[in-house]
């Protein structure tokens, strides 16, 4: 940066870092934000929204129960209430991964409350709305059905399941 | 035999041919003469019987004669008139004209025609003297008749009936005629009365030599008849009249000349017709005996030529025959001869396929098929002969091969041999350094033995630091391994910080999202639990950090405790080791003495060795000389082999003078 | 649901396959070992329930004589009875709503917590209403089709 006369290098940094801050702000401001829990599961990354997901729980013992899908792996014992679990790389098509325990994301979207098992949670985000993409047509069928959105997180390509679209397929 | 040589040395000189005509000719001489003295002999016959005819018909004109002189007597003594004599004098004179040389009666019928000449110059004599006259003719005649059956061999007749005849011709009839005209002259006289006394007995003398002449006729014709019944036909009747005529002629002489007193005159006629019939009779018999004669004479003469000619025949078939089988012999001979001769010559030049015919049966035939036989066998002697010979032949090209590979060995042999005799010296001078080096050997091996005494002490000290090193080693080491416990401790807390700090993390999550559902209050909250979150990701850095550290700690603990346990094990080594090397020393004394003792042991192999390399150096000299003389025997077997090839293939080449069949020739 | 009434549960604890079941004290009428019988009204109770691909194995089977008030006596192979114990109602749980129906066609009615260990409630006559609604169905199916 040439140095212009009369002012200092420390007054044109100033007004930089000013302008920058105040576009910011007014990206902050303008921006509505979204929170995403981004976990992984089997190879790939997913989220979902930070609204679907009531907590995230370590791993619980699950009790199988007879008659059920192979994508309901049975029952854990939250704190005394009985939720049920969802095995969602089934509908994922991932291969199951035996890095340390999985944990079970509790979901909760209006009638449906189910507990969703994951291989470990990456993180839990804010992120502008206006970065979810649309997804990409070329996913495999399983995860199209889930897929409403794309985000960039990390270096990778983060697919956004819906939960609702997930109710949807689970119905006894 | 001794006694055929000459025979059998002539024969040998001669062809087969000649020995044939030889042989033939000297059998057809004796064959030749036998015919000849046959025919000889029959003819002989023939001429006798021929002569006897001679005599026969010499007869016939003698009866005549005897006839006419008996007639004439009679009629001279009793004053007839005679006859003429001259006719049968003709007869005679002829037939002793014709027979007369051959039965040599010339003479005598001079002599009988001169005595009769005479009579009838008897002119005026006594009766008697006429009578005598006469007698003596008639008795010439008689001899004359007997002469010329004499000469004419009529009394050697061969056969009993022509001979009785004869002699009854000859020596009974004319007499009986004689005897039968005196009597009855005598009987005339004594009818007469001027018979003297005498008269009667000569009547009664002849009568007996009459009857005796009869009776011996008789007997004769008898005999003649009984040996040939052909006669008896022709003869008994005349000789029954004549007996008969004869007997009454006699009985009536004889009864008149008994009288004692004159009887009385008988008729003249009477005794004279009587005289007549017994001398007709008488005659007459000899007028059937001499054509009877003459024919059983011209009957033999016949039988003998009909013989001489069947036998001339014979002979003559039998000769051709003879001559025919004989040159039938001799050609089959020859033609034996010629054909074994011909095989013979050809098996001499070399052709074995000849083959003698065998066509006779005689020793000729058994010589061609033993010689066929033999031939025979020559060509499967030749044939095998043959074989062998190519055999040998082939074999002694082997021979000379091999000897040749033989003579190629042996040079190696000597080469290899002059090899091993370069080699034994070398070895020779080998072993004496091998001695030299022995000796050297010993002096180290007393060296090691010191050394190794030193080496000993040395390993003794180095013992016994070495184990105070390793009771230091193993107090480190119990020190490293409380601290590696220690640091497991550490980790065990690590642990549970990071589980801490995860579930933190967690919560943090939660609470974000709690955050996000509480809405603006939420928000500080949020921040809050992002702190809490950042602090819990710094807890797990940190931890994660001094999980690194700890485990790099416990690496090195690991590391020094495993150096320290490989410093542990490398001393109990070096323990072990020094041990172990304090017996290998002691082996090194050991060995040592036991290389000093070696190396002696060394020493005197060795000087055992170089008699023993000496030896044998010797007996690779002797190898070589008889290898040498191997190989001169080789040359020689070589030469003999070379030869051998030179002999079978002469052999072979008299082999293929020989031609065989074909099919059996090799 | 039996007598409403009482607070406490007399239940019947057995497990099938490792998995942990209680049935009401009055639904059963009696239990006889099994003896390797093979009957049309005897079944295996993890037959009837579903199990799936799940290997089960019975250490000692029981057959439990079910009261039915319309029908017949029903017998199920149970495994071995664990427990008979009172419980309170105010411990039962539900199923949760995504599973209800299906686990209450199937006779799995509630879940008690006891012990770290989830102790599954089934009705069985529930679970036989079910199966005969089927049965039926598919007669009547049967009968449609012929």
């Amino acid at each position: 940066m040439e140095i212009s006369t009369g002012q200092l290098k420390s007054e044109l940094i100033l007004e930089e870092l000013k302008r920058r801050k105040h576009t910011k702000e007014i990206v902050d401001v303008e921006e509505e934000r979204v929170k995403v829990v981004i976990f992984a599961c089997g190879e790939n990354r997913y989220a979902f929204y930070g609204t679907d997901i009531r907590e995230i729980l370590p791993s619980f013992e699950i009790s199988w129960v007879p008659c059920l899908p192979d994508y309901l792996p049975g029952l854990i014992n939250v704190r005394g209430d009985i939720e049920s679990v969802i095995d969602i790389r089934h509908f994922l098509g991932e291969e199951k991964c035996s890095h340390g325990k999985p944990l079970i994301a509790m979901a909760v979207r209006g009638a449906f409350q189910s507990g969703i098992l994951i291989d470990s949670i990456k993180d839990v985000v804010d992120i502008p709305l206006r970065t979810i993409q649309p997804p990409l047509t070329t996913l495999n069928g399983a995860a199209r059905d889930l897929v409403i959105g794309e985000i960039e997180y990390g270096g990778e390509i983060v697919s956004l399941l819906d939960i609702e679209k997930l109710a949807a397929k689970i119905s006894l | 035999m001794k006694i055929c040589d000459p025979a059998i040395w002539l024969m040998h000189r001669l062809t087969y041919s000649r020995k044939m005509l030889v042989a033939g000719f000297f059998f057809c001489i004796p064959i030749l003469l036998l015919a000849y003295f046959l025919v000889t002999n029959i003819r002989e016959q023939v001429e006798f019987a021929a002569k006897e005819r001679a005599g026969v018909r010499y007869v016939t004109p003698l009866r005549n004669v005897l006839s006419s002189l008996l007639d004439q007597r009679r009629e001279s003594v009793l004053g007839e008139k005679s006859l003429s004599s001259g006719k049968v004098l003709g007869e005679l004179d002829r037939i002793d004209a014709r027979l007369g040389g051959e039965l040599a009666t010339g003479e005598f019928v001079r002599t009988f025609k001169a005595r009769l000449g005479e009579i009838p110059n008897l002119h005026g004599v006594s009766a008697r003297k006429i009578f005598d006259a006469h007698t003596a003719g008639v008795n010439d005649l008689l001899d004359l008749v007997v002469l010329v059956a004499d000469n004419s061999n009529l009394t050697l007749d061969p056969d009993i009936d022509s001979y009785y005849l004869m002699d009854t011709l000859t020596t009974k009839l004319p007499p009986l005629a004689d005897a039968l005209a005196r009597i009855d002259l005598i009987a005339s006289r004594l009818m007469s009365n001027s018979s003297s006394v005498g008269d009667r007995t000569d009547l009664i003398v002849l009568a007996g030599q009459v009857r005796t002449l009869v009776d011996a006729a008789d007997k004769n014709i008898r005999v003649a008849c009984a040996k040939n019944p052909a006669l008896s036909r022709i003869l008994q009747k005349p000789f029954q009249e004549m007996d008969a005529s004869v007997a009454a002629f006699l009985k009536e002489t004889t009864s008149y000349s008994v009288a004692k007193s004159p009887l009385g005159p008988l008729p003249q006629n009477v005794m004279s017709k009587d005289a007549n019939v017994a001398g007709e009779a008488v005659f007459k018999a000899v007028d059937i005996i001499l054509p009877a004669l003459d024919g059983l004479l011209a009957e033999r003469i016949h039988t003998f030529r009909t013989r001489m000619c069947l036998y001339m025949s014979l002979s003559f078939l039998a000769f051709v025959l003879g001559v025919y089988l004989n040159i039938g012999c001799f050609l089959s001979v020859r033609e034996g001869i010629a054909s074994i001769r011909d095989v013979a010559t050809r098996v001499a030049n070399g052709d074995l396929t000849a083959e003698a015919s065998e066509l006779s049966r005689d020793e000729l035939g058994e010589m061609a098929l033993i010689f066929n036989v033999m031939t025979e066998n020559l060509r499967a002697i030749i044939i095998t002969l043959s074989g062998v010979t190519e055999k040998v032949y082939s074999f002694a090209g082997q021979l000379s091969a091999s000897v040749d590979q033989q003579a190629g060995f042996s040079s190696q042999l000597s080469s290899s041999v002059t090899e091993i005799s370069t080699t034994m010296e070398e070895f020779s001078s080998t072993a004496s350094q091998i001695a030299n080096h022995s000796h050297g050997v010993v002096d180290i091996a007393e060296r090691t033995l010191q050394g190794t005494k030193d080496g000993a002490a040395g390993v003794e000290t180095l013992a016994m630091k070495m184990s105070d090193i390793s009771s230091d080693n193993e107090a480190s080491l119990r020190e490293i391994m409380a601290l590696g416990r220690k640091s497991k401790e550490i980790t065990r807390i690590m642990e549970i910080i990071g589980t801490i700090a995860n579930q933190t993390k967690l919560i943090a999550f939660n609470a974000a999202l709690e955050a996000a559902s509480a809405g603006e209050a939420g928000k500080r909250f949020g921040v809050v639990a992002v702190e809490i979150r950042r602090l819990a990701d710094s807890v797990v850095e940190s931890t994660s950090q001094t999980e690194g550290k700890i485990t790099e700690i416990m690496d090195a603990v690991n590391r020094l405790v495993i150096t320290s346990e490989k410093g542990s094990n490398g001393i109990r080594e070096g323990l072990d080791y020094s041990g172990q090397t304090m017996e290998m020393l002691c082996n090194v004394v050991d060995g040592a003495a036991e290389t000093s003792e070696s190396a002696k042991q060394i020493s005197l192999s060795t000087q055992q060795q170089q008699i023993a390399s000496s030896q044998v150096v010797f007996a690779l000299r002797d190898i070589q000389e008889g290898t040498r003389s191997s190989s001169e025997s080789i040359r020689q077997i070589n030469g003999i082999s070379k030869e051998l090839m030179v002999m079978s293939g002469d052999l072979k080449a008299l082999m293929g003078r020989f031609s065989l069949d074909v099919v059996s020739h090799i | 649901m039996n007598d409403p009434c009482g607070i406490y549960l007399n239940l019947f604890l057995f497990s099938v396959g490792g998995v942990h079941f209680a049935v009401d004290a009055e639904q059963a009428l009696g239990m006889t070992p099994y003896a390797g019988e093979t009957e049309e009204d005897l079944f295996w109770f993890h037959e009837e329930l579903g199990f799936g691909n799940r290997a089960v194995t019975y250490r000692t089977p029981t057959i439990v004589t079910i009261r039915m008030p319309e029908s017949r006596p029903y017998r199920v192979i149970i495994d071995s009875l664990e427990d008979i114990s009172e419980f309170s109602r105010h411990d039962i749980r539900l199923f949760p709503d995504l599973l209800e129906p299906r686990t209450l066609r199937n006779g799995m009615w509630g879940i008690l917590v006891k012990d770290d260990r989830m102790i599954l409630l089934v009705d069985f006559k529930r679970l036989l209403r079910g199966r005969t609604a089927v049965a039926a169905l598919g007669e009547v199916a049967k009968h449609e089709n012929m």
